[in-house]
């Protein structure tokens, strides 16, 4: 397993290299603007006070104060940011990682070795996990040099909790993407249908919050657990949030596991 | 106990019976041959052997191990080629062969086989042509000394030369006790290195032969061109059927040998000679259509 886990790294590390600079430069460009912000603090009170606030709640930011840097940095990247590039990072990993391999055939040169189909799912999935911890760390962490570069006071809690949540997230989003992988054989194939979930989870979570009769819907979609803004309210992560990211988690990566080792590998 | 038993083995996608109850064996020490046109359901049988795909039906085993309760101790004794190898392309043939030394976590005897096949390994293999490309896939099925060796179309795309090479490297691995199971559409192929032959068609087994009779059941196609005038009636011999004439030429089919029609045109002055081998498909037509 450690071999394949080995190679994972060798092979999508630069993949990897980009999204922590990514996640890296926008935290920086959040914190050196933010003083701007604040000048301006006045008129983009009075705009956020006239949009709606059903609007303003299908984007999770309703009482949302945007003028500290925690609620800053919620609204513009633990938001916005971290998930999107968590789920493209993990639905790349995934995608390449198992379909991309049989529909490009190298597959059969780690199924030709003794080395059970199980090893290579959990080499992929633990590899993964890591770049998931790498990838969070990258896109966290970095606010604590960078407020005492700018001499901005940070609540340190706030931003560990958030961590966490992102890494349930992406533990949740990543075991799917790697069910969608174990049952295709086309690479572009799991992007379109684990895209789509994620698309459709979207919609769900927009439009129970602004359709009242519906908002049962919310509970089908990652993105309703997903709220810093409730970790910035309440210092806290919401126990159901864990909850259901570790259970999703769970069993999609044993789904995924007994399908790959089942199922026929062919180009 | 043979390397390898298959029984009744059956392997169906749909409606499509790409392997439809074939049963064979395959001795210790054996070069077998397993000889088909394309789509015949050769590499279907071998991803069963090898636990890619999973059989409907029947039961592949090898070394007296079945092939899917413990594919991954005997893929330790099994060094596999594929028909088309698949290589990383961002890898050098080093990075491969370093990739499944790990895991078969065996002694290192890729580079002297790189040597002998005058490969060089330190190059991107996107950057490898077809030929190249094989033979870092023979090399990776030949590292860790496997003692069966699954090859499929092994000299699939290659050049007469390098052909030759991998037979010498076969029958080297042969001598060495190691048992072969290869995969080939090509009659000559099986011909050249095999010591038996199965014959698959549209996954059914319609033949076992030895490699003596295959080659009594080799079709030649001769067009003979006359310097001068000939006597048509001078070519019916045994097994030879002309299929067109004009003034100058001949047109002939030869089944089995063809040194009596040698012999026979070595009367006449010649023109010019072709002699074609017929394609499988042609054999199986003749002789096996009716099966």
């Amino acid at each position: 397993m450690s071999v394949i886990l080995r190679r994972l790294f060798k092979d999508r590390g630069i993949t990897l290299t980009i999204f922590c600079l990514a996640g890296i430069l926008l935290i920086w460009l959040y914190v050196a603007f933010f003083p701007l912000i604040l000048e301006q603090a006045e008129n983009l009170r009075g705009l956020m006070e006239s949009l709606p606030t059903g609007l303003l709640r299908a984007f999770g930011i309703e009482n949302l104060d945007i003028f500290n840097i925690e609620g800053f940095l919620t609204y513009k990247h633990y938001s916005m940011m971290v998930p999107l590039m968590l789920i493209f990072l993990m639905a790349s990993l995934a995608g390449s990682g198992l379909s991309g391999e049989v529909e490009r055939g190298t597959i059969e040169i780690s199924l030709a070795c003794p080395v059970s189909r199980l090893s290579i799912y959990f080499g992929l999935y633990f590899g993964g996990l890591v770049m998931l911890i790498i990838f969070t760390i990258c896109a966290v962490l970095p606010i604590f040099p960078l407020a005492g570069i700018y001499n901005t006071a940070v609540v340190s809690n706030y931003h560990f909790l958030v961590g966490v949540m992102s890494l349930f997230f992406g533990w949740a989003v990543f075991s799917l993407s790697m069910l969608v992988s174990a049952v295709n054989s086309e690479q572009r194939r799991t992007y379109m249908v684990f895209g789509g979930i994620i698309f459709v989870m979207y919609i769900l979570d927009l439009i129970s919050a602004l359709v009242g009769s519906v908002s049962w819907m919310k509970y089908l979609s990652f993105f309703y657990y997903y709220n810093p803004n409730y970790i910035l309210l309440n210092n806290s992560i919401p126990a159901i949030a864990i909850l259901i990211f570790a259970a999703s988690a769970i069993v999609f990566t044993v789904a995924g596991a007994v399908y790959f080792r089942s199922r026929d590998i062919a180009i | 106990m043979a390397a390898i038993e298959i029984k009744n083995l059956k392997k169906h996608f749909g409606p499509t019976r790409a392997v439809d109850g074939i049963s064979f064996d395959v001795e210790k020490k054996e070069i077998f041959g397993f000889l088909g046109p394309n789509g015949a359901g050769k590499t279907t049988t071998i991803r069963c052997m090898m636990d890619f795909i999973r059989p409907t039906d029947g039961s592949v085993s090898i070394l007296g191990i079945d092939s899917r309760g413990a594919a991954v101790e005997l893929k330790n004794k099994i060094g596999y080629l594929p028909g088309t190898v698949r290589l990383y392309d961002k890898w050098t043939g080093e990075d491969h062969i370093d990739y499944v030394r790990r895991l078969r976590k065996c002694n290192d005897n890729a580079r002297d086989m790189a040597k002998f096949l005058d490969l060089d390994i330190s190059v991107k293999t996107r950057h490898l042509s077809l030929g190249n490309s094989q033979k870092l896939g023979l090399i990776l099925a030949l590292m860790g000394d496997p003692e069966i060796l699954v090859l499929d179309e092994p000299t699939l795309g290659l050049d007469p030369l390098f052909q030759d090479s991998v037979y010498e490297l076969l029958k080297k691995a042969n001598s060495e006790g190691k048992t072969i199971f290869m995969s080939s559409h090509y009659l000559g192929d099986v011909e050249r290195i095999c010591d038996r032959v199965e014959i698959i068609k549209e996954g059914k087994l319609v033949a076992a032969e030895g490699v003596r009779d295959l080659k009594q059941k080799r079709i030649y196609k001769v067009q003979a061109f006359f310097a001068g005038s000939f006597d048509r009636n001078a070519f019916e011999i045994e097994g030879v059927e002309i299929t067109s004439e004009t003034s100058e030429s001949l047109s002939m089919d030869v089944k089995g040998d063809i040194n009596p029609l040698i012999a026979r045109l070595g009367n006449f002055e010649l023109r010019d000679l072709q002699i074609e081998h017929a394609s499988l498909k042609d054999i199986f037509l003749e002789f096996y259509e009716k099966r």
